[in-house]
């Protein structure tokens, strides 16, 4: 899983967002996502959604697209 | 000057607050994204004129995914008027975005920054002068959720003109961002506890057990102050009205059509009153402070399986108030498929209108506290509501849900005067409804039990009256309830036109309780519970989709509360025989399932 490449701090850059669904990537750009965005990722758990940090703000993803999101440069 | 304004922007960003500021309304704001789904129209006067403003729902960006953001983006491509692009500030970076795109085409934008004083306490910026060099259009920033702010707005709007500067503006400069820093966003202690898995999720169960107490619990507020309004408006008004009519030799029937009709039917109504606007207070108290939020985001991984997303939570809460908006909400969520999925689901959640009729018919088999009774029948519609979605998945509306893609706000403060407007906007509702709608089912319902076919008078109701003749073809329905009770179907009748219409038949049509077995009186409860909403409920559903998929919405409704409340009945007769039962075709259907999967696999 990609987010495992997360430092310590769970945080890390964005340096490519990768999702099958356009859709749902046009919708993750639009609400802030973006490449080299700064993320920290401050729930993760097995059944409910992950709660992100993008750039300052409070963004909840689903986990199964929680595990699409590529995150690079730790 | 301008033929309209339209209020454009990111979700959450004050639209609402600013068009109710505007046009002295009382449409519905909140801290979520997603407040407001359809365009609403109102007037300002400006210039001594009177100018039309438009509230338009908020978008991500300027090429629509969900059906209220296709909404904002018709008008605002359409419009020849003023855009008023109101930007929260913490957001400004991808606001910009959106600006350049109206820029672009030519489109009269004023840009009003708001939230700044949020921003700073987050430790974000912007350097005004700068953006107003950058951006050929004018550019104000303040809070405009107070009356200088929509001042400073008025002023804008009416000096457009000059302080438009036409200027030649390089997207890419604009673009770098250079007057911006964005917020940092440290996690409070009430974000962690909230949010949190484990600690978030027995909060939440906690804060909605407290606000059922508050509403229903023998020492909560809303039962004594429930019994205070009964003793009043029915009791000793009945008397007092009864001695008077005495005196002044008014006709029993006139007496009757006062004291059952009026006072008893919706008199009877009112006494819920305080119970079920404590439940919209606290709904409106949390919505205001942004924890509804968090509660979609706690909830997505329980509705994994359903076909449908956290968003959904907003519509299971509003279901709690009325059936009707709750569907109307659904214009929200992400496609055509979830909507129907979630709409076909929220007949199972109890409004506030149902709360009446359930506590009456409860009355004489509930002997602890309404408050678990009440908590029981909520979580036994959020059950029912998750089945139907899993059921509505696998077989009526098919198709994968969609991730939860959502921002969260930060905690706010609730202005007092928007808790104030909510609550005051479903306090005029309710009564509204009760002069109007429970005024008419109630002489209505009076006069044909009291007149017979052969129009004589009899206060105690005819067994031949117009009631007995209208519901008796219907009593069959509930012989296998034991049930043989014209009365009982009047009373299903009534609910059709409205919920509380049910309590105002139980009021009229049994003055004594309801004296029938528990175990059929409980079947009753759950089909009450389940059948076919209200025809308002049925029209916003008609209006939101088509007629046919109306119709099927209440057959399919109906035929469910009729099995579910059979089930009931025949567990709580014989229950070890339908246990049996459940369990022999649970094995059958569990056997079948594994024998098309070993062929599937051969």
């Amino acid at each position: 899983m990609v987010l495992s490449k997360l430092n310590k701090n769970q945080t890390a850059v964005i340096e490519s967002v990768k999702v099958s669904d356009k859709l749902v990537l046009k919708r993750l750009y639009d609400i802030g996502v973006r490449v080299n965005a700064k993320i920290k990722v401050i729930d993760l758990s097995k059944n409910t959604a992950i709660l992100l940090i993008i750039d300052g703000r409070l963004i909840t993803v689903s986990y199964e697209l929680g595990k699409l999101i590529v995150v690079k440069g730790v | 000057m301008f033929s309209e304004v339209c209020l454009f922007g990111m979700p959450n960003s004050g639209k609402t607050t600013i068009f109710n500021l505007l046009t002295k309304s009382n449409e519905k704001v909140g801290n979520w994204h997603g407040v407001t789904l359809e365009a609403k129209k109102g007037q300002f006067e400006f210039n001594k004129n009177k100018l039309d403003v438009y509230d338009l729902p908020g978008v991500y960006s300027l090429y629509p995914v969900t059906l209220e953001e296709k909404i904002s983006i018709n008008k605002v491509l359409k419009t020849n008027g003023l855009i008023v692009f109101v930007i929260e500030g913490a957001t400004l970076n991808i606001a910009i975005d959106m600006v350049l795109g109206l820029i672009k085409q030519n489109k009269r934008v004023l840009v009003a920054v708001n939230m700044v004083k949020e921003l700073y306490k987050r430790f974000g910026s912007i350097d005004f002068e700068k953006l107003k060099q950058l951006l050929p259009v004018p550019v104000i920033y303040g809070e405009f959720n107070t009356l200088k702010g929509i001042e400073l707005l008025k002023n804008a709007i009416q000096n457009y003109k000059n302080l438009l500067n036409f200027k030649n503006y390089n997207t890419a400069t604009i673009k770098k961002l250079d007057f911006f820093t964005p917020p940092v966003y440290k996690k409070s202690v009430l974000d962690f506890l909230t949010t949190n898995k484990v600690i978030g999720k027995i909060l939440l169960l906690v804060i909605f057990l407290f606000v059922f107490y508050l509403a229903f619990g023998n020492y909560g507020i809303g039962k004594p102050l429930s019994n205070l309004i009964y003793g009043f408006a029915v009791t000793n008004l009945s008397q007092m009205v009864e001695n008077w009519f005495l005196e002044l030799n008014v006709s029993p029937f006139a007496t009757a059509l006062v004291i059952e009709g009026v006072i008893g039917g919706v008199g009877g109504i009112l006494q819920f009153l305080p119970q079920t606007l404590i439940l919209i207070m606290a709904i409106t108290f949390l919505e205001l402070t942004g924890y509804m939020a968090r509660v979609a985001y706690l909830t997505d991984g329980l509705l994994k399986n359903s076909g449908i997303n956290g968003r959904a939570v907003f519509s299971i809460l509003m279901g709690f108030g009325c059936t009707a908006i709750s569907v109307a909400t659904t214009n929200g969520l992400e496609n055509e498929n979830i909507k129907k999925r979630a709409t076909l689901s929220l007949g199972m959640i109890s409004c506030s209108a149902k709360i009446p009729a359930l506590m009456l018919i409860s009355a004489s088999f509930i002997k602890f506290d309404n408050f678990l009774f009440i908590s029981l029948i909520y979580l036994f519609g959020l059950v029912l509501f998750y089945i139907q979605l899993t059921f509505s998945k696998k077989y009526f509306v098919k198709g994968e849900r969609v991730p939860l893609i959502m921002e969260i706000p930060p905690y706010r403060v609730p202005k007092l005067s928007d808790f104030i407007k909510a609550t005051t906007k479903y306090l005029k509702g309710f009564i509204l409804k009760i002069i109007t709608v429970i005024f008419i089912i109630s002489i209505t319902l009076f006069l044909l039990k009291s007149v017979s076919i052969d129009f004589k008078f009899n206060t105690n109701g005819y067994e031949n009256s117009f009631l007995y003749y209208a519901s008796v073809l219907l009593k069959f329905l509930f012989y296998p309830f034991n049930v043989d009770s014209w009365e009982v179907s009047a009373m299903m009748i009534c609910g059709l036109f409205a919920k509380e219409g049910v309590a105002t038949a139980i009021l009229q049509l049994f003055p004594n309780g309801i004296t029938i077995p528990t175990s059929s009186l409980i079947a009753l409860a759950v089909f009450f519970y389940v059948y076919t909403p209200c025809v308002t409920a049925l029209s916003v559903i008609k209006t939101s989709f088509n007629f046919k998929f109306m119709v099927k919405f209440a057959i399919l409704q109906f035929l469910e509360a009729y099995v579910l409340a059979l089930i009931v009945y025949y567990l709580l007769i014989y229950p070890i025989i339908v246990l049996s039962v459940g369990l022999v075709f649970g094995a059958i259907y569990i056997s079948i399932k594994r024998l098309k999967n070993k062929k599937r696999l051969i």
